[in-house]
């Protein structure tokens, strides 16, 4: 099965052409249908191959052809089904399922309906061809073309000019960080001649990445934060997170599917598959480590005073991203791609709540929602589970993945990146309880909206239910239970253990974990459920501290000050010598071969003597130029 | 059944398999249009058609063969075995595009016959070994094509480029003759395969002679490559004759010249390369600039189209040039470089050929201005040339971006830097004139009625065979190198 696993995105990009070719009036549910049977199609592919792995675990080699050589090197195609990515397969084919199935709700009667889904076709096709990607080269096509995608889907409604502006802002911050990728990837390139993971790796571990004018063990390193800089882009990891709380302007399907679920995630994708590079440079390690605990914990403190419902879901997002990075900077490899498996299920679950909250009401803010559990009981219910598995409260799905994180920062002895998880843990369950309560309990502060409040049909409701069953038994595929099936699973992909370690529970970390998460959920329903602290005051007392937190720790600002207004200084500079003194030389070298081609025309009479002319007058020259060269005769 | 066979499996009837059956095709057509004077006679060229595939398939079947001789004049080697498959291919094309006339339009009934015995010589040039043979290949080329480029005899432009390509091409061949006979003269004998150990001698003996030789054949064929200064022929020809015929002179009757350059240069002064190749570099150098710079205030489409093939075969002379400079091992890749570079060269011109005579039957102007709008009459045919135009000016993604790297590749790898950077500079030039043409394509028509442009089947499947081809040897290039690379180029 596992060579059949071409199938996976192919399916997706059959849909992409054939939506193509239907156009921009094609009716509705023929267009909704063919996108979900192909992704659902998919799905029972990468389920196929998933389980056919398992079976088979050897079954990790490379299917590819010559694309191109170029004298002693040569570049390949084709794709590679690790454990690692057929779990990414799996997770990308269900949740895109169940978005394109809820996407038909939500995105009913707009006017580019079909171009929705072809977008989100071609998202699929690209993410899952860049989940089986057997080297980097192929890997960083389509890892443009999923921003891309994401580029499009966030300005999908370009009219708005918010929309507009995200769209440029995602793909310009995600951009820098590409950039570094790419150069990491030339230099892999370079130092090991080829694009091969597994050529690249070799050569890592056995100290042969060389280059004249770097060590071997500081290329790896290099080679190693620059590969990580693509993904701080991608899965928006401090400095670079900025882009992703506005990317919430695209529709909230494209929130959950690719901002939450799959394309962010494949910066920590990157990170797992170039695992052995990272390993070979421990210090590129400790980086990712730190930036990640950074974001995670910077992400749980803005996220404690946003207002927009889908802005502190996206906080929510960069810090749990950020957790996944810690895991795998910690060495706990399989741990953090644990919580990317159920992640992927509960914030695609809060995010599709939180659209079909705004479906309802038609509104983002937190403070013009309340009381709409009573109107919308699936929608409450299904948020209320996603928020629990959010918050890592016993048995949900994220109490086992982050919980595993923690324990393996702790046990690893990172003290410092313990802590911040911690406290990050505690924000968490504090900040998504405050967004559950001011929705759906309380008195509705809108009446008008309230009034107009319904729950979604059957479309919107049985993602919502599917995904709330996963984000409660999705923890389970790696506990005691099934004896740890996903981590062996995953680590079969390197038995000599070149990727990282596991460590055992730890259950007094446990019912630390829960009791601080329950803490949170009770600080958070004294004050937003139950009024007995005051927000606003407390908010008072607070102040700088507060303000801080909700102006985002000003760091747009800073970067606008900083980035966008040195940029423009250069870009002035550059404009000026570009249009004043680069466009006069080129107009005049325009002009001078334009007239010399003009000039060479007359030369064109149509008079075959002058032809002959011309030919033997060239000849002669010709020859007795090489005579006089070779010498011998005049 | 069987002893038939086993009789045909002969490496005898092997080696010369290709060019026999083009033969037969060529005498069984001449025969039937005597015979059958009245009605639509395409069906002979149908005829031809599939005489050319059942050629092109026994090509095909040598594509790994080990070298073989046949009667110390024909070969099977990797030079034979690429070229007349291109060649095939190409006038398969060129079959398929003559369907296109028809009615009051149709071509004097002998294009068919002449189509294929211009092909046999094409073929004789790209197999055989020895110097009187590839003469006679070459004339037989020669001739044909100067009849088939007149062969509207009612049209003054048609006769007219039909006459100055001839005068001109047989100026091409007493220079050609002439550096043969010095040849000939100082070894004694005309086989390539002797004259190859010889040139060593050759060269210590009469350098300058054997430097004399060298350079008239170049010139020589020059005149049959339109390098410049002997290209001036080449617009004449080109816009005389029918869109068919000037596809045809542009790509097969380049192909089966570079075949021979290369057979005759190579075998001969293998051991001098060093020494003489030079002078094909600096060739390539003037043509390009020169024909790259004379086609930017081109109007007529055919006119622009010839002067875009006299700098093409500048380019594809760059590798050639190259040998001297390189070394044994070096070659394998030069020759890959051309005969990539053929193939992308064929195929986009053809099409492009095929997309201009389509939008000048229409309009009946073969002013570049006929194309304005043409991607609101007609977008698949635009996006067609689009295609084309980007292939020959080089743009990533196509075939003729891929040509181009490999041969800048080579000069970079073989420290002839320079002739890197004239392909470059001239390529910059030429995008001028093709994308000149992507803008008038995509310029809206400033009057309402528009009409679609009226294509036929045989022209459809044409520009679609050629788009097909263009984009996979841009995309996947492998389909195609990786025969190259396992061809036996040097033995």
């Amino acid at each position: 099965m596992v060579e059949y696993a071409w199938l996976a995105p192919l399916l997706p990009l059959v849909g992409y052409v054939f939506l193509l070719a239907l156009g921009r009036r094609a009716p509705e549910g023929l267009v909704a249908g063919i996108s979900v049977i192909l992704t659902f199609l998919s799905f029972l592919v990468s389920l196929a191959v998933f389980t056919a792995l398992g079976s088979h675990p050897d079954a990790t080699g490379a299917y590819t052809f010559r694309w191109l050589t170029l004298g002693t090197h040569s570049i390949d195609v084709g794709f590679q089904v690790t454990h690692l990515n057929a779990l990414m397969l799996l997770v990308v084919s269900a949740v895109s399922t169940l978005v394109f199935l809820f996407s038909v709700g939500y995105m009913h009667k707009d006017e580019r309906f079909s171009v929705f889904y072809q977008y989100l076709n071609l998202f699929v096709f690209s993410m899952m061809a860049l989940v089986i990607s057997p080297n980097l080269f192929q890997l960083y096509i389509f890892w443009e073309m999923v921003g891309l995608c994401s580029y499009l889907l966030i300005g999908f409604w370009y009219f708005k000019p918010e929309a507009a502006l995200a769209a440029k802002k995602s793909f310009i911050v995600t951009r820098l960080g590409d950039v570094g990728l790419f150069i990491g990837i030339i230099l892999l390139f370079l130092s090991s001649g080829s694009f091969d993971y597994s050529t690249v790796f070799q050569a890592a571990t056995s100290g042969h990445l060389g280059l004249p004018w770097i060590s071997s063990a500081h290329l790896t390193t290099l080679a190693a934060i620059l590969v990580f800089t693509g993904a701080v882009g991608k899965s928006a990891q401090f400095p670079l997170h900025i882009w992703l709380p506005d990317a919430m302007e695209g529709p909230t399907p494209v929130s959950a599917l690719i901002h939450a679920a799959t394309m962010v995630a494949a910066g920590v994708y990157l990170v797992a598959r170039t695992y052995p590079l990272f390993e070979a440079s421990g210090v590129a390690l400790t980086v990712v480590a730190w930036i990640g605990g950074i974001t995670a914990l910077l992400g749980a403190l803005i996220a404690l005073t946003q207002r927009d419902i889908k802005r502190v879901i996206a906080y929510s997002t960069i810090s749990q991203l950020g957790y996944m990075m810690m895991g795998l900077g910690v060495g706990a490899y399989a741990y953090g791609m644990f919580h990317l498996f159920t992640h992927a299920f509960f914030k695609a679950l809060l995010f599709l709540a939180a659209g079909s909250v705004i479906h309802a009401v038609d509104t983002q803010d937190l403070f013009e929602m309340g009381g709409l559990g009573k109107k919308m009981r699936i929608t409450q219910w299904t948020f209320l589970f996603g928020a629990l598995a959010l918050a890592g409260v016993f048995p949900w799905a994220g109490f086992w993945s982050k919980d595993s994180i923690i324990n393996a920062t702790l046990q690893s002895g990172h003290i410092v990146l313990f802590w911040f998880a911690e406290i990050a843990a505690f924000c968490t369950a504090f900040y998504i309880f405050r967004v559950y309560f001011l929705t759906f309990h309380g008195k509705p502060k809108d009446e008008a909206k309230y009034a107009h409040a319904h729950e979604g049909s059957w479309v919107m409701t049985v993602p919502l239910i599917i995904l709330a069953i996963m984000a409660f038994i999705a923890g389970f595929f790696n506990t005691g239970l099934n004896n740890y099936g996903l981590e062996k699973y995953l680590m079969a992909d390197s038995p000599t253990g070149l990727i990282g370690h596991v460590y055992p529970d730890n259950v007094a970390l446990m019912i630390a974990s829960v009791a601080l998460a329950l803490l949170g959920i009770l600080v958070a329903a004294l004050m937003y459920w139950k009024p007995v602290i005051s927000a606003e005051k407390l908010a008072q007392s607070l102040g700088g501290i507060y303000r801080l937190s909700f102006r985002k720790f000003y760091l747009d600002e800073i970067y606008y000050r900083l980035i966008v207004w040195t940029g423009k200084l250069i870009a002035s500079i550059v404009d000026f010598f570009d249009r004043y003194i680069l466009d006069a030389i080129v107009w005049l070298l325009g002009r001078a071969g334009y007239m010399g081609g003009v000039g060479l025309k007359y030369t064109q009479t149509g008079q075959v003597q002058t032809y002959s002319v011309i030919a033997l007058f060239g000849l002669m020259i010709l020859v007795a130029i090489a005579m006089f060269h070779v010498g011998g005769v005049f | 059944m069987p002893s038939a066979i086993n009789w045909l499996q002969q490496p005898y009837w092997m080696t010369m398999g290709p060019l026999l059956v083009v033969v037969i095709t060529a005498f069984l057509v001449m025969v039937l249009e005597l015979i059958f004077r009245n009605g639509d006679r395409r069906w002979l060229t149908g005829i031809s058609m599939l005489g050319t595939l059942i050629a092109l398939g026994v090509a095909l079947g040598h594509f790994s063969a080990q070298p073989n001789q046949a009667l110390n004049t024909v070969v099977i080697d990797a030079f034979s075995s690429v070229f007349s498959v291109l060649i095939l291919i190409t006038v398969f094309l060129v079959l398929l595009f003559t369907l296109d006339y028809r009615g009051s339009n149709r071509l004097a009934a002998e294009h068919t016959y002449l189509l294929l015995f211009a092909t046999a010589g094409a073929l004789a040039m790209a197999t055989s070994v020895d110097l009187v043979t590839l003469y006679v290949g070459l004339e037989l080329l020669s001739i044909s094509s100067y009849v088939l480029v007149a062969v509207r005899r009612k049209s003054v432009h048609s006769v007219e480029g039909g006459i100055k390509y001839m005068l001109m091409g047989a100026l091409g061949s007493a220079v050609l003759l002439y550096g043969m006979s010095f040849i000939y003269g100082i070894s004694g004998t005309t086989n390539l395969m002797e004259l190859s150990a010889a040139a060593g001698t050759m060269f210590t003996t009469y350098p300058s002679i054997t430097v004399l030789g060298f350079v008239l054949m170049l010139f020589g064929m020059g005149f049959k490559l339109s390098l410049v200064p002997f290209h001036m022929w080449t617009p004449d020809a080109y816009a005389g004759a029918p869109s068919a015929i000037s596809s045809f002179l542009a790509t097969l009757s380049k192909t089966a010249a570079f075949a021979m350059l290369l057979r005759l240069l190579l075998f001969i002064f293998n051991g001098v390369a060093d020494k003489v190749f030079f002078w094909a570099g600096i060739l390539a150098a003037i043509t390009m600039v020169v024909g790259n710079f004379i086609a930017l205030p081109q109007r007529n489409m055919k006119r622009l189209l010839a002067f875009s093939s006299v700098a093409q075969a500048g380019y594809i002379l760059v590798p050639f040039a190259l040998i001297g400079a390189s070394t044994v091992q070096d070659w394998p890749s030069l020759f890959d470089s051309i005969s990539f570079y053929l193939f992308a060269y064929t195929f986009m011109t053809v099409g492009a050929f095929a997309v201009v005579h389509i939008v000048s039957e229409q309009t009946h102007s073969l002013d570049s201005d006929a194309l304005i709008g043409l991607f609101q009459r007609s977008p698949w045919l635009a996006v067609a040339l689009s295609i084309f135009m980007l292939s020959m000016a080089g743009m990533p993604l196509t075939a003729g971006f891929l040509g181009k790297f490999y041969i800048f590749a080579n000069t970079v790898q073989l420290h002839t830097p320079w002739l890197g950077i004239v392909l470059f500079a001239t390529s910059v030039v030429s995008f001028f004139y093709y994308l000149g043409w992507l803008r008038k394509v995509f310029q809206r028509e400033p009057e309402g009625d528009l009409v679609a442009v009226p294509i036929s089947l045989p022209m459809n499947t044409l520009v679609t065979l050629c788009v097909v081809l263009t984009v996979v040897l841009g995309l996947v290039p492998a389909t195609l190198l990786h025969p190259l690379l396992s061809a036996h180029w040097v033995y």
